[in-house]
């Protein structure tokens, strides 16, 4: 089976998975790195529900670099070519999600979750998804803020705190405007709060 | 990338597909390409990647909602995000429209 076929199936999988939000985000990621030539990596909103399960994505970003041939596939495979680097799908339900390309790289390490067993998708591991939420936080609006810390609230058990730490100091070396460590402790403040620890 | 092809003696072709994930290279590939790092399979360590299905996905977006509720906060506000991009006045008007899809 070639790649537009396995695409096909796995945006049939999407289609299907009607009241799973995880799934179908999923899918749709893995019919879309399906049909790219580079590697495929979520990362964003999808990424964060993956841990929160309460983030109701309406969108996909993921990190690969595109060329022409990689946006006719999209568009061949039944997205809808919004501006640069944006595309549309319509399910047959009628909902509609935005798949973005971001970055071409991802700015940190991946994980993978094996879908099938010849469906893998790679995502940006959960504590670089941290460092990456904290530094969204940086725009110094309550909303990025919030989803920082809901993040954080959601792995808190599982997370490794000493790394992300140490990324999060290294990140302010380089970028010391934006104050990346204060934004963190200030999230980190909030979640104890919250969790009671 | 010439280089690791002609130490391996993995063709590029192969190696681009390994690098960019398309195929799952065999262990004893996996192994060539380490020793030409001068690297053995035990210094990829655990790391932050993690290797999960979907059902474990699912389980830890569970585990998730769980204690977002218990520490008091409930789904995030999708509306709040775009309206935060248009303060900073980036395009939202397809977002919006996608948004407007949902049950």
């Amino acid at each position: 089976m070639n790649a537009g076929d396995r695409a096909v199936l796995a945006l049939r999988k999407a289609n299907q998975s009607q009241d799973d939000l995880i799934a179908r985000s999923l899918w749709l990621a893995k019919a879309v790195d399906h049909v790219v030539a580079d590697r495929a990596v979520l990362v964003g909103g999808a990424a964060v529900n993956l841990h929160t399960g309460s983030y109701r994505p309406t969108d996909i970003d993921m990190c690969a670099y595109l060329d022409q041939s990689d946006r006719n596939a999209l568009v061949g495979l039944g997205l809808r070519h919004t501006q640069g680097d944006r595309f549309a799908y319509e399910f047959d339900d009628g909902e509609v999600w935005l798949v973005e390309f971001p970055d071409t790289q991802v700015d940190g390490d991946i994980s993978t979750i094996h879908l099938s067993p010849d469906d893998r998708l790679f995502v940006i591991s959960r504590d670089s998804l941290i460092v990456d939420r904290i530094l969204q936080a940086t725009d110094q609006t309550g909303v990025t803020f919030d989803e920082a810390v809901r993040l954080c609230v959601a792995v808190y058990q599982e997370a490794d705190w000493e790394w992300v730490g140490n990324e999060i100091g290294s990140r302010d070396l380089v970028e010391p405007g934006l104050e990346i460590e204060e934004v963190y402790n200030r999230v980190l403040d909030e979640v104890r709060s919250l969790t009671g620890r | 990338m010439a280089d690791v092809s002609r130490t391996t003696g993995i063709t590029k072709a192969q190696l681009s597909l390994i690098e960019n994930g398309k195929v799952d290279p065999r262990i004893s590939t996996v192994v060539r390409i380490l020793e030409c790092y001068g690297c053995v399979l035990a210094d990829l360590g655990p790391g932050r990647a993690q290797r999960r299905t979907l059902g474990e996905v699912r389980s830890a977006a569970e585990s998730g909602v769980s204690r977002l509720r218990a520490a008091g906060l409930g789904p995030s506000d999708p509306v709040a995000r775009l309206d935060r991009k248009d303060s900073l006045q980036q395009e939202t008007t397809v977002e919006r429209e996608a948004m407007a899809t949902r049950g």
